[in-house]
């Protein structure tokens, strides 16, 4: 009787499904949540590394907050945010979707070209930005002597604070289009070769294919990587760390970069995470719309 | 009898413990072998050349030295959050800028200094260090905190081949004789003359990217022209933790200073603003420039075998302004304390370990190395023919300023860089920049 009951207790472990995701909520809860939930505690309280041996751990309340909204380098460092992910995104879709399309209608032997393009994608983005810094260079930089040997005027690319910006997009773009283009090759092939034929006899053109066929069927695929593509480019900071270290002046300083300030040179953990849960608020919010907008939309045919 | 056989074995083992106690007592701190030790330094050639020669402090102490070089972000994250946290290694390794900071971790090295046991005082000769360097590199209110290990201060270079070539030309323009600027505004004139003269080669190299290389290349300016970027109640200089200490970016002399510096950058390459330190060492020595503003640990760039300038250049004290009476210069200083974590067990064994390593005979063994502090490597007549700025190095001592070494420095620089960037990049006029980095500093808790 009791081997019976036994059985069946294990039988009921087994078979929930708890058992099965217990060893990754456990993973989860050791590298995120519990990070998660001291970030918020940190972030409601004084943490000054540089002060605590004297004056310890003491309770603010929003204050860390209330500053932060209220401070010029924290705004700046939005505006940039915003730019950064608004360029280098919308290049990077474009750019994605324009050269799936190109590599899909590729035949035969030239079909090998896909795996090339996806290398930039296996390299570190420290690899990518040291090799970008030297390509920049105003005095020996391969770019600027291109432009020149072109009978343009060189200029200093990572030394003005717009072009600065656009070279930061560049290397990214360079670097990530490729996910962007995976993804949209892969949802090419789910298109039925019916639909476009029919269209085709409506009378239908490349672009209205595209735009009333093709469109609809893969942005629901392609919305995903556009949605991991906008997470990663917010927490974006290597190549800044590397390329500009955030200038000049404020130029490319992205919220993330400016939390690493905060945090790691300031040594305010208290301030930094409060302002990496106002970055963590911003990300959920947007998110949320890409999902609504992008990767669920209410489908009209 | 018998009384007196106990009494005499109660007497010889009394002695026996005596001395046995006196044995103890004399040779204990000696006995170090098994002993291990964690060291954390800056990932700078110096420092990497330690693990070339550790085996003789391990062989003679019996200690066991482990080294960590960790480059110089990394360091100040790594050590300064394991401090933090009660942990770290046993010598720690601190930028002289973040003593005010690491006060709280370093033990006081004076007592093992007076402890004769550890310390043979004709031997460690600390007389034999640069006093500004005790002083600003190594101790924070008059407590001496460690041993100097890599020092770092701001010179100025030129090229001889190209003042001695253009010397005839330059009367001829200024009707000054062309030889090392005494004033800033002599440094911009050759700067200027070089720049508008000479095919393929400007001015002078500026360290413009956004960081701390750009804030040590406009103090010693903003400095010798009256400025500070912070101050102490009573106008002086502050060099640590004092009450009152208010922030004075936009002054007039310092909007002065700040345009004078952004004119000198029009006679240098227009990609300085995104130059850091390897940008301008290599610039230099692959002769982009007449003159440059750096370091003392840049000499052997210009020495080394990739130089297309070897045997071309000299090393000089910084210029200043000229004030009534003399000329003031201001040679920012840099540079380490190699100092024992306050929490460690094996502090003793820690000291030794410092005291080896800037010996005087480590001294000239690390001198490849650069960043030397005493007298006896300075002088000595073998390496100061091999090292030419060994003369202008030491000189610039005299004259070395701290920059404040309280614990919101990086935070006070980074608003202060961020304001000269801007200055530099054209986005932002002098006066409007250090209006706005004046008010981000007073919102700072200082």
């Amino acid at each position: 009787m009791d081997k019976e009951r036994s059985k069946s207790i294990l039988n009921k472990i087994f078979s929930s499904s708890i058992f099965y995701i217990l060893p990754a909520i456990i993973m989860l809860a050791l590298t995120t949540i519990f990070p998660f939930i001291f970030a918020v505690y940190l972030s409601f309280n004084r943490y000054d590394l540089r002060f605590i041996q004297r004056e310890g751990v003491t309770f603010l309340g929003l204050t860390n907050f209330i500053s932060l909204l209220n401070s010029s380098s924290f705004w700046a460092s939005v505006e940039t945010t915003i730019i950064y992910v608004g360029g280098a995104l919308i290049a990077q879709i474009i750019l994605g979707i324009a050269l799936a399309m190109f590599l899909d209608s590729l035949k035969g032997p030239l079909q090998k070209i896909k795996s090339i393009i996806f290398i930039p994608m296996m390299l570190t983005p420290v690899v990518v930005a040291t090799t970008f810094r030297l390509l920049y260079n105003y005095d020996f930089g391969l770019i600027g002597y291109i432009i020149e040997s072109m009978g343009f005027i060189k200029f200093p690319w990572l030394a003005h604070p717009f072009y600065a910006r656009i070279a930061l997009i560049i290397s990214d773009v360079w670097q990530w289009t490729p996910l962007i283009t995976v993804i949209t090759l892969g949802a090419l092939q789910v298109v039925p070769d019916t639909l476009l034929e029919s269209a085709e006899l409506d009378g239908a053109g490349w672009l209205q294919k595209f735009r009333y066929v093709v469109l609809p069927i893969i942005m629901p695929i392609v919305g995903v990587g556009i949605l991991l593509r906008f997470m990663d480019i917010v927490k974006f900071f290597d190549k800044i760390y590397v390329l500009t270290g955030g200038g000049p002046g404020m130029a490319t300083e992205t919220l993330t970069y400016h939390i690493y300030q905060i945090g790691f040179n300031f040594m305010r953990l208290g301030r930094a995470a409060a302002a990496s849960i106002l970055l963590l608020i911003g990300i959920i919010i947007i998110s949320m719309l890409l999902v609504k907008f992008i990767v669920q939309p209410d489908v009209e045919v | 009898m018998r009384k007196s056989f106990v009494l005499s074995i109660a007497l010889i083992l009394a002695m026996v413990f005596m001395v046995g106690a006196a044995v103890e007592a004399v040779y204990l701190p000696d006995d170090f072998s098994g002993t291990e030790i964690d060291v954390y330094m800056v990932a700078e050639r110096r420092a990497e050349m330690v693990s070339d020669f550790k085996h003789e402090f391990e062989e003679e102490t019996g200690i066991t030295v482990n080294i960590n070089t960790l480059p110089y972000p990394n360091l100040q994250e790594v050590q300064f959050i394991e401090l933090a946290m009660g942990e770290g290694p046993d010598v720690i390794h601190v930028d002289q800028v973040w003593l005010g900071q690491y006060e709280d971790y370093l033990e006081p090295i004076q007592r093992f200094i007076d402890d004769p046991d550890l310390t043979d005082k004709d031997q460690l000769d600390l007389d034999d260090f640069h006093p500004t360097i005790l002083d600003l590199q190594t101790s924070y209110r008059d407590e001496l905190l460690g041993f100097p290990f890599i020092g770092a201060i701001r010179m100025i270079y030129y090229r001889t081949d190209l003042f001695e070539e253009y010397a005839d030309d330059y009367y001829e323009e200024t009707g000054m004789e062309l030889d090392v600027p005494d004033t800033w505004l002599e440094y911009k004139e050759i700067a200027r003359f070089f720049e508008e003269n000479v095919e393929g080669v400007h001015g002078t190299t500026i360290m413009g990217r956004r960081g701390v290389q750009l804030y040590c290349d406009v103090m010693p300016i903003l400095w010798s022209f009256g400025g500070s970027v912070i101050e102490g109640p009573e106008g002086q200089p502050a060099i640590e933790e004092m009450e009152g200490i208010r922030p004075n970016i936009n002054s007039p002399e310092s909007i002065e200073a700040l345009e004078f510096f952004e004119s000198l950058s029009d006679y240098a390459s227009p990609g300085i603003t995104d130059w850091d330190w390897d940008e301008s060492a290599n610039a230099f020595a692959q002769g982009n420039a007449a003159l440059a503003m750096q370091w003392n640990n840049a000499a052997p760039v210009f020495a080394g075998e990739d130089s297309e300038i070897r045997g071309d250049w000299e090393a000089a004290i910084v210029p200043g302004m000229a004030e009534n009476d003399g000329i003031i210069r201001e040679a920012l200083l840099g540079g380490w304390t190699l100092g024992i974590n306050a929490n460690s067990p094996n502090q003793e064994a820690a000291y030794l370990f410092t005291k080896w390593v800037t010996s005087k005979d480590m001294e000239i063994n690390l001198a490849p190395g650069g960043g030397n502090a005493r007298e006896s490597t300075f002088t000595d007549p073998e390496l100061r023919e091999e090292y030419i700025h060994y003369d202008a190095t030491f000189e610039s001592y005299d004259i070395a300023r701290s920059r404040p070494r309280i614990p919101q420095l990086t935070e006070i620089a980074d608003i202060s860089q961020t304001a000269f960037s801007r200055i530099l990049t054209g986005d932002q006029e002098v006066e409007e920049a250090l209006n706005d980095a004046q008010s981000q500093l007073e919102e700072l808790d200082l």
